[in-house]
């Protein structure tokens, strides 16, 4: 945990994690469920109480030791200067090996893409480029978390606020995913949000002191439902 | 470098004729000698991409058909927030270089649905007569800002009371300077007009030198931040 100083941001770190955590920032995020979709179709997800467990295993069990860690390593390495390219690659890499179903893969690949590729129209960075030029040759798969990181780098939002504003943004994602299918409505979605911010806080905790070589992600219950997601027959989502 | 496709946006509410519509342009854009993508935009299956691919079966190889979930916002898939669509557009462009044109079928909207320019390079806006006469009256964005709006379905005018001719005066007063035309798509009548429509636009966008970019990522030429080459061909 940073103490108060190392939490005051600039005005130009603050304005930049809110514009890239933002649901209106392009990065096509709002097209994925991450299993939810399937949960709430086989009713095993049918009200706000669920909707919490599912926000909690996507923040504790898979985010926080999984694409929240990836996401400070790639920080850290595109901080460094000059910027370790090999090492962002290399938890590029790992990241995507940790996840079971492909339309996760898929999905974070193409969200990851997005990220760096809007973010680049805004901010030039050696870091960025050259992660961009990774993923263009094929040398790596580009993941949603790992772009973000060196993203949030570009941009100089410290790495505590940039994992903090991922987490954010993935729980705030996942409970639309709940609005848009009828399960909760809009304040539950603010509340529910309100309520995971201890875990957020939590999952950036143990995010920053997980080492990227050692992702253990761990949410088979929202794998299985994303697997399962690929032969359902109402796809309002791609994962 | 290689030529980047010209990319139609085809919009509409629901069940007015823009999967049909494309089923009847595909084999009319291939019969010409143009190479064609097609990507759908279902709001809840995959039926759209199903369908398309049956009627085009032995037309247009199935590999070049692809459905894109919208996460339940179909207008922000092709306006606030066209990721997924670019993405996609950027995999079928690198897989099928040489390609002429791209038709990219929104999930059916409401009358407010444009194109981001991001995304599209022209766009159809299809409604239906059956949907009720007084549609252009309503002056939606879709029906006003689109480069070609297409009116299908007057087979059935005199089964649903529509008076084409209203419409056809509706129409040329919201469009001004800007073109639109009648359809029945499931008989082919008026598609050899949208052909020509696109033909033309198509040309216009060449030889503003919008083709001219290259396309081996899934990063669009104006998101590399080079001018936009959106060109319309009006009347």
């Amino acid at each position: 945990m940073a103490d108060a100083e190392d939490l005051l941001l600039t005005d130009e770190a603050l304005l930049a994690t809110l514009q890239l955590a933002d649901s209106a920032f392009p990065s096509g995020a709002y097209t994925l469920s991450g299993g939810l979709e399937t949960l709430i179709e086989e009713g095993i997800v049918h009200d706000a109480a669920g909707m919490a467990g599912c926000v909690r295993a996507l923040l504790l069990g898979r985010a926080a030791r999984g694409d929240l860690a990836a996401l400070v390593g790639a920080h850290r390495a595109a901080s460094e200067r000059p910027a370790d390219g090999a090492t962002i690659v290399a938890i590029d890499r790992r990241l995507e090996a940790s996840k079971l179903a492909a339309e996760e893969r898929q999905g974070s690949r193409r969200v990851g893409r997005r990220i760096v590729t809007e973010t680049a129209r805004l901010i030039p960075s050696p870091a960025l480029a050259a992660f961009i030029a990774a993923i263009e040759g094929g040398s790596t798969p580009g993941t949603a978390a790992v772009a973000f990181g060196v993203a949030a780098s570009a941009l100089a939002i410290p790495e505590r606020q940039a994992a903090l504003a991922a987490a954010h943004a993935q729980a705030l994602g996942l409970l639309g995913v709940g609005v848009r299918l009828g399960t909760i409505g809009h304040g539950d979605q603010q509340r529910l949000l309100r309520d995971a911010h201890p875990m957020i806080g939590l999952a950036a905790d143990v995010a920053g002191a997980t080492d990227w070589r050692i992702l253990t992600p761990f949410a088979p219950g929202l794998d299985v439902a994303m697997a399962r997601h690929e032969t359902a027959l109402g796809r309002l989502f791609a994962s | 470098m290689t030529a980047r496709p010209f990319r139609v946006g085809i919009g509409g509410p629901v069940g007015s004729g823009k999967t049909t519509l494309i089923e009847r342009v595909v084999p009319l854009l291939l019969e010409i000698g143009r190479s064609v993508v097609v990507v759908t935009n279902d709001i809840v299956t995959r039926e759209d991409e199903l369908h398309v691919r049956n009627a085009l079966d032995g037309v247009l190889d199935g590999e070049r058909i692809v459905g894109v979930e919208t996460g339940a916002c179909p207008h922000q898939a092709v306006r606030e927030d066209p990721s997924m669509n670019l993405a996609v557009l950027g995999e079928l462009e690198q897989r099928f270089p040489g390609t002429d044109y791209v038709l990219l079928e929104s999930g059916g909207d409401n009358l407010t649905l444009t194109f981001s320019p991001e995304l599209v390079d022209e766009s159809l806006y299809v409604i239906d007569v059956a949907g009720g006469d007084k549609i252009p009256r309503k002056r939606g964005p879709g029906l006003i800002r689109c480069g070609l709006l297409v009116i299908n379905k007057t087979d059935l005018a005199p089964y649903v009371g529509a008076d084409l001719d209203r419409m056809d005066a509706d129409s040329a007063m919201i469009r001004g300077a800007s073109p639109y035309l009648f359809t029945d798509a499931r008989a082919g009548i008026g598609v050899d007009a949208v052909i020509a429509h696109l033909e033309r636009a198509r040309a216009s966008w060449i030889s503003a030198g919008g083709s001219s970019v290259g396309v081996a990522s899934a990063i669009s030429r104006s998101e590399r931040g080079h001018e936009h080459g959106h060109a319309h061909v009006h009347g």
